[in-house]
């Protein structure tokens, strides 16, 4: 009984809050009634299931759980990175030309067997910033990556012209989810927009699985380039590309999406998983193959 | 095991036999009341049928914030040179852009100055920088403001339907720029509070502009305010506390927000709003 009761606390406090003092009362009189053989499926333990699914999410969620969020979500094929490099306002003439020359040579070399996905400025947002989103085989082929760019005196000279260059740089190590392939190279001389939702940590599931159903309505609107989630640098956060003609065009399109059913209900359900949204509008540097 | 649940309520579920009545009547009151304390009430979800800038935005104009960090000692360059490109670029009726207001901030983030540009819609905002692209006095503004900046930064955003940014004035004061990020998600919310609770403000003192973003920061609300002194500024806000509805409204709003700003700003010398 003591063990039964202390398990019940938790419950009980958060029951009081939503349901009063009675109710609670209620459902420790009726706890009190089973015991430890195994729950039927009366009243009393639909009830608990119903306080459950309220307050920890449904028994569905809570045995996806059991594995790590990556394998569940994650297409599993690539490891992506997401660079930013924030340019000193002044020496943004001379960070373009040095990355034109210097970044296709990384990416065409097949022995380095990483894919260049696109580079992009950002030009709403944080001004003078450029984002370089990379495509490794998988971890091991980051390592196999990493350490030739090591070894290679051309990078190692690239990156010391860089440096002087930089107020600051950071990068996000990131996975596809399963069901939105990164776009292959396309040339669409629009506009794209990166937008970055932090999630509150622990509802990266839930949040995909509302975001996931709504994605079908957008998709007949305007053309997703990618969406990834962390995996090393900010947690918590995804990152989802799109691309439109202009910036009227998108207004119109994201409107378009509200006419149906299902929108609202997703950006209802997913908004509240989220701690903070921004939204850049980049525009692709003339060598990036998504331009 | 009824009598705690019938203390509570009415006769009906006394008449039900014990069983059925608690588990029938309690999810379906269970859900309501779940739903009212977790999602908010069914009223605000049906105002989220539409996307929320057609709901709350005047739909005109597209303002564009611009922040500028300014290199502490390149201060007065700067001021030289926006001084003399920033009139020109708007009083050039081929760029159709509007510049509202330049400032610098007094008193936050210091260093640094905010710009209020307005154009004709995102039409218009393509066509401003297409022609600006083209122009090579512009280029040559660029080329000059680089040096003088650490980072800048902007923002989209669009104005609330009930306020709408004020025209050119000079006031002589000083003006106030409140940034508010809100939780996502309750915009619309806020808005509706906060636009009740407005009217106590109006009384004492000239709201400027409300704006919120759609590029950039999202979430996040701007509003501008105008007084003569700081002193004024204490006593006006203090004032709207005395009219019915305002403790209200902050203590609704106020809930809603992750992080308040608040800058006190300085109009340069050329700008429309000083």
């Amino acid at each position: 009984m003591a063990l039964l009761s202390r398990q019940f606390l938790p419950f009980s406090q958060s029951c009081r809050r939503i349901f009063g003092t009675a109710f609670v009362l209620n459902l420790q009189r009726t706890k009190k009634s089973i015991s430890f053989e195994p729950e039927e499926p009366t009243q009393k333990g639909r009830r608990k299931e119903l306080i459950e699914a309220v307050l920890y999410g449904s028994k569905k969620v809570k045995e996806e759980e059991r594995q790590t969020h990556s394998k569940m979500l994650a297409r599993g094929k690539y490891v992506h990175e997401l660079q930013k490099h924030k340019v000193k306002p002044d020496k943004v003439d001379a960070y373009i030309e040095l990355m034109t020359s210097h970044l296709p040579y990384i990416a065409n070399d097949p022995l380095n067997d990483v894919h260049l996905c696109g580079s992009w400025m950002i030009d709403i947002g944080e001004q003078d910033t450029f984002v370089h989103v990379w495509e490794y085989k998988g971890y091991p082929g980051h390592l196999q990556t990493m350490e030739r760019l090591a070894k290679d005196p051309n990078h190692i000279r690239f990156l010391k012209e860089l440096g002087p260059l930089l107020s600051s740089r950071e990068n996000n190590m990131m996975l596809e989810f399963s069901f939105w392939k990164t776009s292959p190279p396309k040339i669409s001389n629009g506009l794209f927009e990166l937008r970055r939702y932090s999630l509150k940590p622990g509802s990266l599931l839930e949040w995909e699985m509302y975001w996931r159903k709504g994605l079908e309505c957008r998709r007949q609107f305007c053309e997703p380039v990618g969406a990834w989630f962390t995996q090393l640098g900010s947690l918590n956060t995804v990152y989802h590309m799109w691309s439109y003609p202009d910036l009227q065009t998108r207004k119109t399109s994201r409107e378009s999406a509200w006419s149906l059913d299902e929108w609202p209900q997703t950006v209802y359900n997913t908004v509240r998983l989220v701690d903070n949204m921004t939204s850049y509008i980049l525009k692709p540097l003339p060598f990036s193959p998504l331009r | 095991m009824l009598t705690p649940l019938a203390r509570l309520h009415t006769s009906p579920i006394r008449l039900r036999t014990k069983e059925e009545d608690t588990v029938a009547s309690l999810p379906n009151k269970a859900n309501e009341i779940i739903e009212a304390v977790l999602y908010g009430s069914k009223v605000v979800k049906e105002d989220e049928s539409q996307t929320h800038s057609k709901v709350l935005a005047r739909g005109k104009y597209v303002h564009e914030l611009q922040k500028h960090r300014v290199k502490p000692d390149k201060v007065e360059e700067y001021i030289k040179l926006v001084s003399l490109h920033y009139p020109r670029i708007a009083n050039d009726p081929a760029n159709d852009v509007h510049l509202c207001g330049s400032w610098s901030i007094e008193v936050g983030e210091l260093d640094t100055f905010v710009h209020i540009w307005e154009y004709k819609g995102y039409p218009g905002h393509q066509h401003t920088m297409a022609q600006l692209a083209r122009d090579p006095a512009y280029a040559q503004f660029m080329k000059e403001l680089r040096p003088l900046l650490i980072s800048r930064y902007n923002n989209i955003m669009l104005e609330f339907s009930f306020w709408k940014t004020s025209p050119p004035t000079v006031t002589n004061g000083i003006y106030e720029l409140r940034k508010y990020s809100l939780k996502p998600g309750h915009l619309l919310e806020w808005e509706m509070h906060w636009r009740k609770g407005l009217e106590c403000r109006r009384q004492f003192c000239e709201p400027v502009g409300a704006w919120f973003s759609q590029l950039g920061d999202l979430n996040t609300v701007h509003h501008m305010w105008s007084y003569p002194d700081l002193q004024a500024r204490k006593t006006t806000r203090e004032e709207a506390w005395n009219v019915e509805g305002w403790s209200d409204t902050v203590y609704k709003t106020v809930r809603f927000i992750d992080s308040m700003q608040s800058y006190i700003l300085k109009p340069l010398t050329y700008s429309p709003l000083r």
